[in-house]
């Protein structure tokens, strides 16, 4: 089984100019990425930089009201406002460690270009984002 | 308000006025970006999709989520949760959350946007309706082409779907459903007016699911990821809402 497939799901079906700058990514994930040091690393800016660990908050009037208990896990409490930092982090410090200095991004309700900004600021590196027209005006 | 969010950190925002002007033609945009950059660029893809090694990256990063709330579930209550549910856009709250319980006797439960109903023609629903197909570079489930996608929150508002749950939906792991716009504006006004937080519209999608599922079965403890703020919505929900 290659690392990409999820029973037949998945896989790399891109044209061929993408297909060694992709290897090249799953290698540096599979050797940084992975690592002690890198980990250590991303934990800290979780925790620092992000606010990381976020509550498991008991929603105790909307339990009531449905006899159930529910729970939320508050990412909303994240810098930025949304859970899209944990993976904005990741990928970033990676892509610094890979000696790459610029990012761009896709954005739809513009939470992850907002937290891809955030990264780019923090790391230095030149950032752009794409966002489509009717979400912008949204 | 996240455009100029983005613009004060340093960053370049382009507007895309191609195709449907949604998040499928920035994926588009970014691929050509990357395509014409690969030396210096890195594709900071934003949810578990794309060509291999996205999905299992993001996964990974997005892990975190369920690692902390399994821990914290376990101490709090002594027990595990009988369900985990999510709003499911590209896929990475979801996947995120739920990881840590995969092999654990938890049912998941993924929310995607069902528009003015997985079975009109208006969703962002490709697993609840929808077929086997490839897009952005992996084979995954996609809505079929006479659907156009919509949902009222953005962040869902995509035709495909991270490829680990088009492989949890084969193989019967997760239970998706579409929950429309009106049920998932419901869910956002309620959790405002009885918690005192107030939920992204994606967010409200997995409330609203979590919501029925305590109404209609008997899952006595239900975790809701909640994946983000709603401050984002004002405007939309300011639009909706008559106060
Ligand atoms: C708060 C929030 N939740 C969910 C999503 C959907 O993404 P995913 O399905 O990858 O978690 C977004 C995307 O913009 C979002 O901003």
């Amino acid at each position: 089984m290659s690392s990409g497939d999820f029973d037949g799901y998945g896989g790399r079906h891109v044209p061929e100019p993408l297909e060694e700058p992709l290897e090249g990514l799953a290698d540096a994930y599979d050797e940084i990425g992975t690592s002690d040091e890198f980990q250590a690393d991303l934990r800290s800016l979780l925790e620092e930089f992000a606010g990381r660990p976020t509550p498991l908050y008991y929603a105790s009037n909307l339990s009531e009201r449905y006899g159930a208990e529910i729970y939320l896990k508050r990412e909303d409490l994240l810098h930025g406002g949304a859970h899209k930092i944990n993976n904005a982090l990741g990928q970033a410090l990676l892509a610094k460690r890979a000696g790459k200095d610029r990012l761009i991004a896709e954005t739809g309700a513009g939470q992850h270009g907002t937290a891809t900004a955030m990264v780019g600021a923090l790391l230095g590196l030149e950032t752009e984002i794409y966002m489509g027209k009717k979400d912008v005006q949204r | 308000m996240n455009v100029f969010r983005m613009r004060l950190m340093g960053a370049e925002v382009n507007e895309m006025t191609r195709g449907g002007e949604g998040l499928a033609d920035a994926v588009d945009a970014a691929l050509e970006d990357f395509a014409q950059n690969v030396e210096d660029t890195h594709y900071l893809v934003g949810s578990v999709v794309g060509p291999d090694p996205f999905p299992r990256m993001v996964r990974d990063f997005q892990s975190v989520i369920g690692r902390e709330a399994r821990e914290q579930f376990v101490d709090r209550t002594g027990e595990l949760p009988d369900a985990a549910v999510a709003c499911v856009g590209g896929g990475s709250n979801a996947i995120g959350l739920f990881h840590a319980f995969r092999d654990d006797p938890v049912d998941f439960y993924g929310a995607e946007g069902g528009g003015e109903g997985s079975d009109s023609s208006r969703h962002a629903a490709p697993l609840a309706s929808g077929a086997d197909d490839v897009i952005h570079g992996m084979k995954t489930r996609v809505i079929d082409e006479d659907v156009e996608v919509h949902s009222v929150s953005a962040g869902l508002d995509y035709p495909g779907v991270g490829p680990e749950h088009a492989m949890f939906r084969a193989v019967g792991r997760c239970e998706y459903s579409g929950v429309t716009d009106d049920a998932a504006l419901a869910a956002f006004r309620e959790l405002s007016e009885t918690e005192g937080i107030i939920p992204a519209l994606e967010s409200s999608h997995g409330l609203a699911r979590a919501i029925q599922l305590a109404e209609e079965t008997d899952h006595e403890r239900i975790l809701v990821n909640l994946s983000g703020r709603g401050d984002k919505d004002m405007e939309t929900a300011a639009e909706k809402f008559d106060l």
